[in-house]
């Protein structure tokens, strides 16, 4: 009593009880999926960078060469690379160090099976505009011929369409949760309409306007999918939270850094926002339709 | 203030069920409108309070020709219509107050004006001990009253009631017909449908007669 009654209460059907749940879920898958993409694109933004950031030279070693030979090719390529516009720090990658990167593939005891290990520069760039890549390979295959340059070309455009494809996988998936929500307030909506069309049928003889009408259903709407939004939003943080608490359980090494930037934050929390805009907006819409096939 | 011209009425594509229906009510007027069972009144007053519009014929109110007003004029013409309908209508969920004060929320009021004028109105129908009291738990008299009184509120141009007194006895009815007097003393148009004569009888107000959806006589008083 002490609550002032609703004049068209929507929740008083089951259909409409289901409703802030609905929403809820919807939110929370969007929001997860949301910050999953972020997140993604965050990671192959930094692999980007660090790819990008220079490029690797392989020197293989010429079958019957001496261990002296091959050194002899390494200089000639530091040489070249030093010499070169744009090149920045050139770091000349121990055998050791190979065979250790090399371990998980082929073993601890690599010098056992003789396997002629290239040698590999790493080189960072100074300044990449300068760099005339095609025009530095071929100095460096006159200089050490087989040399073979890596500069992750392959690895980018892998990355790239990968990326490209899982944003394109997370829009869909959240327009499909969008319209699946969109259909739950229709029908909700239009059910409510429906039941309580007497109601709205006295209302209109005493004179209220269809947008009278309206803001009564919309304003529940509004409440229904914010009850509804800020539980999947808070469920969804959580979960977030906890994912983070277990990936930096993990080897550090492994994990990319899983934190999103303060503009992504912001667009984060716009998912529940919105998800209320469009519930109250399609229950706007809704009502208005319905009311003016009434007389 | 209304006036009909060779008004034809049917619901959806059934028969006619008013045909060529022509009168003209002053400002000020009080009518019965009165006829067997079946025999138009409330679609009349349907007509009058723009639930329905004519098929045939010319209804104009407050000078409007009602039968070309766009749907968005409707509700501002409806607000200066009061009408007291047979089956009351009232919304079961909400209380006598705020059933009452629904034209008033409808047309923007503001609450402490509604507050002051519902309380007032209710306690002047002999409502004040069910101010927040739903319809379900009211009887079928003081539903009534809640209807009146949702009816005045807005204090109407014209003042529509089918049957008003149809669930009370004849003293109940009279101090009702008694409270419409009332209203169209202070310039309310007044327009009563009931089959009820004895009640007609007791009053010198004009009275159409309705029969078979055709309006076939306007006497001026019972009396005569
Ligand atoms: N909603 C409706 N749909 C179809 N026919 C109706 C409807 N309401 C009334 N009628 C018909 O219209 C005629 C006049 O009814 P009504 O105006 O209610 O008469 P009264 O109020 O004088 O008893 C009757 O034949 C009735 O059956
Ligand atoms: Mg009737």
């Amino acid at each position: 009593m002490s609550r002032p009654q609703s004049l068209l209460p929507l929740s008083r059907e089951p259909s409409t009880r289901l409703l802030p749940w609905i929403i809820g879920v919807m939110v929370y898958l969007a929001v997860l999926i949301f910050a999953a993409a972020l997140l993604l694109a965050n990671i192959a933004a930094n692999w980007d960078r660090e790819m990008s950031a220079g490029f690797t030279v392989q020197i293989p070693p010429a079958a019957g060469d001496a261990p002296e030979a091959l050194e002899a090719r390494v200089a000639a390529v530091v040489k070249t690379l030093k010499e070169a516009a744009g090149v920045g720090e050139v770091a000349v990658v121990s055998p050791e160090v190979t065979a250790l990167a090399l371990e998980p593939w082929l073993g601890p005891n690599i010098e056992a099976h003789d396997l002629p290990l290239p040698r590999v520069v790493e080189v960072h760039f100074a300044d990449r505009a300068t760099v005339d890549m095609a025009a530095l390979i071929a100095k460096l295959e006159e200089a050490a011929p087989g040399t073979v340059v890596d500069n992750h070309e392959f690895w980018r455009n892998q990355i790239v369409s990968l990326v490209g494809g899982l944003e394109t996988l997370a829009t869909v998936a959240i327009a499909l949760i969008g319209f699946t929500a969109m259909a739950a307030v229709i029908f909700t909506t239009r059910s409510s309409v429906a039941i309580q069309r007497d109601v709205i049928e006295v209302l209109h003889l005493i004179g209220a306007t269809d947008d009278y009408v309206a803001h009564e259903f919309q304003r529940q709407a509004f409440w229904i999918s914010l009850s509804g939004s800020a539980s999947g939003t808070v469920l969804a943080v959580a979960t977030l939270y906890l994912l983070g608490q277990l990936a930096g359980n993990l080897d550090t090494a492994l994990m990319p850094d899983l934190s999103l930037g303060a503009w992504q934050s912001v667009l984060l929390w716009a998912v529940p926002l919105l998800a209320c805009l469009i519930a109250t907006m399609t229950a706007r819409r809704t009502v208005l339709a319905a009311l003016r096939r009434m007389p | 203030m209304v006036r009909f011209e060779n008004v034809g009425m049917r619901y959806g594509a059934g028969p006619e069920v008013l045909s060529d229906v022509t009168f003209a009510l002053k400002p000020g007027s009080f009518h019965f409108v009165t006829g067997p069972s079946g025999a138009g009144k409330s679609s009349l007053l349907k007509l009058m309070y723009l639930a329905h519009r004519p098929s045939r014929g010319f209804v104009t109110l407050f000078d409007r020709d009602v039968t070309r007003v766009p749907r968005g004029d409707l509700p501002e013409l409806r607000r200066r219509i009061g009408v007291v309908f047979q089956d009351f209508r009232l919304v079961q969920h909400l209380s006598a107050f705020d059933n009452v004060a629904l034209p008033m929320r409808v047309a923007g009021s503001r609450e402490e004006v509604i507050r002051k004028h519902v309380t007032e109105l209710l306690t002047w129908v002999g409502l004040k001990d069910h101010l927040h009291a739903r319809p379900p738990t009211l009887s079928g008299g003081q539903q009534q009253r809640v209807a009146i009184a949702r009816a005045v509120i807005a204090h109407p141009k014209l003042l529509l009631a089918d049957e008003p007194t149809g669930n009370v006895d004849d003293t109940i009815a009279v101090r009702l017909l008694y409270l419409f007097e009332e209203l169209n003393r202070m310039g309310t148009t007044v327009v009563i449908a009931t089959h009820n004569r004895s009640i007609i009888s007791r009053f010198s107000h004009p009275i159409m007669r309705l029969r078979e959806g055709g309006l076939v006589e306007i006497k001026q008083s019972a009396a005569e």
